[in-house]
C-alpha cells in the first residue's frame, strides 16, 4: 500500500510540528490506541500470557524479523516499536535528495505489517530494563520474553560545537526529516559553495556521502546551477576504504573538490563557516554536515555495549543477556551498515529468536552484502561482500560503474520493500 | 602614503614567497611553479594484490611531509604539480600507514616533500611488508596482538594538536615522548572547545583522565572515538604513536 505525497508531506508536517507521539496520521489499526498508551508508567500492553517477542524499531531489520518470525513461530506474540508513523526505504533518500525519486514512492503503511498479526506500536524507546525484562517506551512500559534491539543509528548533532543550537543551519539525507528538508534547499539553491561532510566511519550507508555530491552535481549542471562541490571528510580516504581508489578517480572527473583528514567539528551559521579539526575555516552557501553515527543512548545506560549492542555476530544474541538481541546499525557485528545486510541481519535473527523459544528451525544463511553506489543517475558502481557464519569475511569485489547497475539497483530496492509490503 | 602601503604590501608578499622558497622545497602544493622536481627516492609506487594489505614504513632522520596519492591524484599532481586534496601528513620521521586491498587491487603512491636541509636522497627508508588480510585476521581472532599503524612526528615546541585516528574499540594505543611534555588526550568535541577558546588546556588537563607528563603512556580505546593528543612543550620534541590491534578490535568489524 502506497501513500500519496499529498499525506506523506502532512504526515512529515505533523510529526515534525508536533512531535511523534501524536496518533492519527497513520492507521489506528496498525498503531493500536491502548487505553493508558501516553501514560509512562503504565504498561503499554497487558503482561504476556504466552511468549511475546518485542522487536525495537521498524526499518529493514526489524520488519524482516517480525515477518520471518511470523512463519517460525505462529504462536508467539510479535510486536514492533517505532517512533516514525510509516516506513521509508533508506538507500532512497539519496534518490530524493538529488530529485530522482518522490519520497512517497519508497514509502509504506505499516498495515500490511499488521495484517500479519504482528502489532505495531508508534512510540520512542526510552530505555531497556533487562534485569526485568522490559522495555520503557514514551508511552508506557513493555514486558518481554525476548527482546530484539533494531533501533538503527542516532545522529550525534552534539557532536559537533553549535549545532544542536542551530539546527536550522544544517540538513542531510540520513534522518527522514532532514532529508526532506535538504530537498527544499537543494531545490532552492542559485549558485555557489556546496559543502558536505563526512563523519568518521562507521556510519550509515558509507557510499552515501559520496553519492550524494556526484548526484548533486549531475543536478546543479542539468540546473545550469554553478556549483562549487567539496567533501569535507573526517577519514583519511573515501568510505568504505576498499573503494577508496575509485571514489577518488570519480570525484576528480566529476570536479567535486575532496578533502581527507578534515573533521568537522564546529558550524558558525552566522558567518556561513565550518571549522575543522585543524582550525581550518570553510565558508559555504549550502552545507551538509552528517554528524556522527551512534547507537541510541540507551544501549550504553543498559549495560549492553558502548556504543553499540554487544553481540555474538553469528547469533546476534547479546553477550550480557540470553534474552536479548541485536541486528543491524546498533548491533557490533563486522557486516556493513547497509540496508541489504540489515534485510538478511533481520532474517537470521529471526531464526535464533525462534530456536530461544524451543522450536527446531533450520540454521539460517550467512550474510552477504550487495549494493550498488551510484556516481551519476545513469551509472552506479557494484560491491559485493560476503561472511561466514561467524562474522569472517570470505570474500569481497567491486565492480567500476555501469549501466546496468543502475538498472539493478532500482530492481534491488524494489525487491526489499516487495518483500515486506508485497507492492 | 596609500600607494607606499601598497608598495610595502607588495614587497611584503614577495619577501614572504622567496623566504618559503628558502626554506622549504617546495614551498606550497597549489602550483607547479612552486614545487620543485622531487629527488628519485623520495617518491615510492606501492601496488597491493586483491586480498593483501601493504604496511608502507617510512622513516627518517630530518622531518618531512608526506602525501599519500591514489592514482587519479597522481596522475593530476605530476601534470598540474596540484596536490591539492591528498592525505597528507606533517613534520613526520616515522610513519607505519596501511594499504587494505579488500576489493580490488590498489595502487598508491608515496610522495615525499624535503624541507631544505632536510633529509638527502638515500637517507629516507621505505620498507613495505604485505600481509594477507584474512590469515591476519585469524592471527588477531586467535589472539595475538598486532601493529596497525604508527607515526612519529617532530614538534618544534609550543602547543601542537595531533589527531589519533581512526579508532575502533580495542586498539592498544602507546604514545612516547621524546622530552619532557605535558600531555592530554581528549574527544573531538573538547577539541573543538579549545579550539574556540571556550576550553584552556589547563581546564582540559583538569577534567581529563587521560593525562600526564610521562615519557610514555598506554592505553586502550573502547569506542568509535576520534580522540586527540594535546601536547605542550617548551623544547622541540618527538611524538610517537603506536597502534596495535587485537582480537577486541577485529571483532568490530572495521
Amino acid at each position: 500500500m502506497q501513500i500519496s505525497r499529498r499525506s506523506l508531506l502532512k504526515s512529515i508536517g505533523v510529526s515534525m510540528a508536533g512531535g511523534i507521539f501524536i496518533n492519527g496520521v497513520s492507521s489506528r489499526r496498525a498503531f493500536g490506541e491502548e487505553k493508558g498508551m501516553s501514560k509512562v508508567h503504565k504498561p503499554v500492553l497487558p503482561p504476556p500470557t504466552g511468549k511475546r517477542v518485542v522487536i525495537l524499531g521498524g526499518g529493514y531489520s526489524g520488519l524482516y524479523c517480525a515477518t520471518t518470525l511470523r512463519d517460525l513461530a505462529p504462536e508467539a506474540e510479535i510486536v514492533v516499536v517505532e517512533k516514525y508513523p510509516f516506513f521509508i526505504s533508506g538507500p532512497s533518500h539519496v534518490d530524493f535528495v538529488a530529485g530522482l525519486k518522490r519520497l512517497d514512492e519508497v514509502m509504506r503503511s505499516y498495515d500490511p505489517i499488521a495484517g500479519r498479526n504482528i502489532r505495531v506500536i508508534r512510540s520512542e524507546v526510552i530505555g531497556v530494563v533487562p534485569e526485568e525484562k522490559k522495555v520503557l517506551t514514551a508511552s508506557g512500559n513493555l514486558e518481554y520474553t525476548l527482546l530484539l534491539i533494531s533501533t538503527g543509528i542516532r545522529i550525534a548533532d552534539e557532536d559537533v560545537l553549535n549545532l544542536i543550537e542551530q539546527p536550522a543551519s544544517n540538513a542531510h539525507a540520513w534522518e527522514i526529516g532532514e532529508t526532506v528538508e535538504m530537498r527544499k534547499r537543494v531545490e532552492a539553491f542559485t549558485g555557489g559553495r556546496f559543502v558536505v561532510t563526512v563523519p568518521t566511519a562507521p556510519f550509515k550507508c558509507p557510499p552515501g556521502p559520496y553519492e550524494v555530491a556526484c548526484l548533486l552535481r549531475e543536478y546543479f549542471s542539468n540546473k545550469k546551477v554553478k556549483a562549487e562541490i567539496t567533501v569535507l571528510d573526517a577519514n583519511d580516504k573515501p568510505q568504505p576504504g576498499p573503494l577508496a581508489q575509485k571514489w577518488t578517480g570519480v570525484l576528480e572527473a566529476r570536479e567535486i573538490k575532496y578533502m581527507p583528514n578534515s573533521k568537522v567539528v564546529e558550524i558558525d551559521a552566522r558567518a556561513r563557516q565550518l571549522i575543522t579539526d585543524k582550525g581550518e575555516k570553510m565558508g559555504y552557501d549550502l552545507v551538509s554536515i552528517i554528524p556522527p553515527n551512534k547507537a541510541a543512548t540507551f544501549i550504553k545506560d543498559a549495560g549492553l555495549g558502548d556504543p553499540f549492542v554487544d553481540v555474538d555476530p553469528a547469533t546476534f544474541r547479546s553477550k550480557k543477556y540470553d534474552h536479548i538481541f541485536a541486528t543491524g546499525d546498533c548491533a557490533k557485528v563486522p557486516y556493513t551498515k547497509s540496508a541489504f545486510t540489515s534485510v538478511l541481519q533481520g532474517k537470521s535473527v529471526a531464526h535464533h529468536l525462534a530456536m530461544a523459544l524451543g522450536i527446531a528451525v533450520k540454521e539460517p544463511a550467512p550474510i552477504y552484502n550487495v549494493c550498488y553506489p551510484y556516481v551519476s543517475s545513469e551509472e552506479s558502481m557494484m560491491v559485493r561482500a560476503d561472511w561466514d557464519r561467524d562474522g569472517k569475511m570470505l570474500k569481497a569485489d567491486a565492480d567500476d560503474p555501469k549501466k546496468e547497475y543502475t538498472s539493478l539497483r532500482a530492481a534491488w530496492e524494489r525487491g526489499l520493500i516487495s518483500g515486506l509490503f508485497g507492492t | 602614503m596609500a600607494c607606499s602601503a601598497r608598495r610595502l604590501s607588495i614587497f611584503l608578499i614577495i619577501a614572504g614567497f622567496i623566504v618559503s622558497i628558502v626554506l622549504w622545497e617546495p614551498v606550497t602544493f597549489s602550483t607547479a611553479e612552486e614545487i620543485a622536481p622531487s629527488p628519485p627516492s623520495s617518491e615510492e609506487r606501492v601496488d597491493v594484490k586483491k586480498g593483501l594489505v601493504a604496511f608502507v614504513e617510512i622513516k627518517t632522520e630530518e622531518p618531512v611531509t608526506v602525501s599519500i596519492m591514489y592514482p587519479t591524484q597522481y596522475t593530476k599532481y605530476k601534470a598540474t604539480g596540484s596536490a591539492d586534496g591528498v592525505l597528507e601528513f606533517k613534520n613526520i620521521t616515522w610513519l607505519i600507514y596501511p594499504i587494505p586491498a579488500l576489493l580490488e587491487d590498489q595502487t598508491v603512491y608515496f610522495v615525499l616533500f624535503v624541507p631544505k636541509g632536510g633529509p638527502k636522497d638515500g637517507d629516507v627508508l621505505f620498507h613495505t611488508i604485505y600481509e594477507d588480510i584474512n590469515e591476519r585476521i585469524d592471527r588477531l581472532m586467535k589472539g595475538e596482538e598486532m601493529l596497525r599503524a604508527g607515526m612519529e612526528m617532530a614538534v618544534a615546541g609550543g602547543t601542537e594538536v595531533i589527531r589519533l585516528s581512526p579508532l575502533i574499540p580495542g586498539l592498544k594505543v602507546r604514545l612516547d615522548f621524546s622530552g619532557d611534555t605535558r600531555f592530554v588526550v581528549v574527544k573531538t568535541i573538547d577539541l573543538a572547545r579549545y579550539r574556540k577558546g571556550v576550553k584552556s588546556f589547563e581546564q582540559l588537563y583538569e577534567e581529563s583522565d587521560l593525562k600526564g607528563s610521562e615519557k610514555g603512556v598506554n592505553f586502550s580505546t573502547t569506542d568509535f572515538e576520534d580522540l586527540y593528543l594535546i601536547v605542550r612543550t617548551r623544547d622541540p620534541v618527538r611524538v610517537k604513536s603506536v597502534i596495535h590491534a587485537t582480537k577486541e578490535s577485529a571483532e568490530s568489524g572495521c
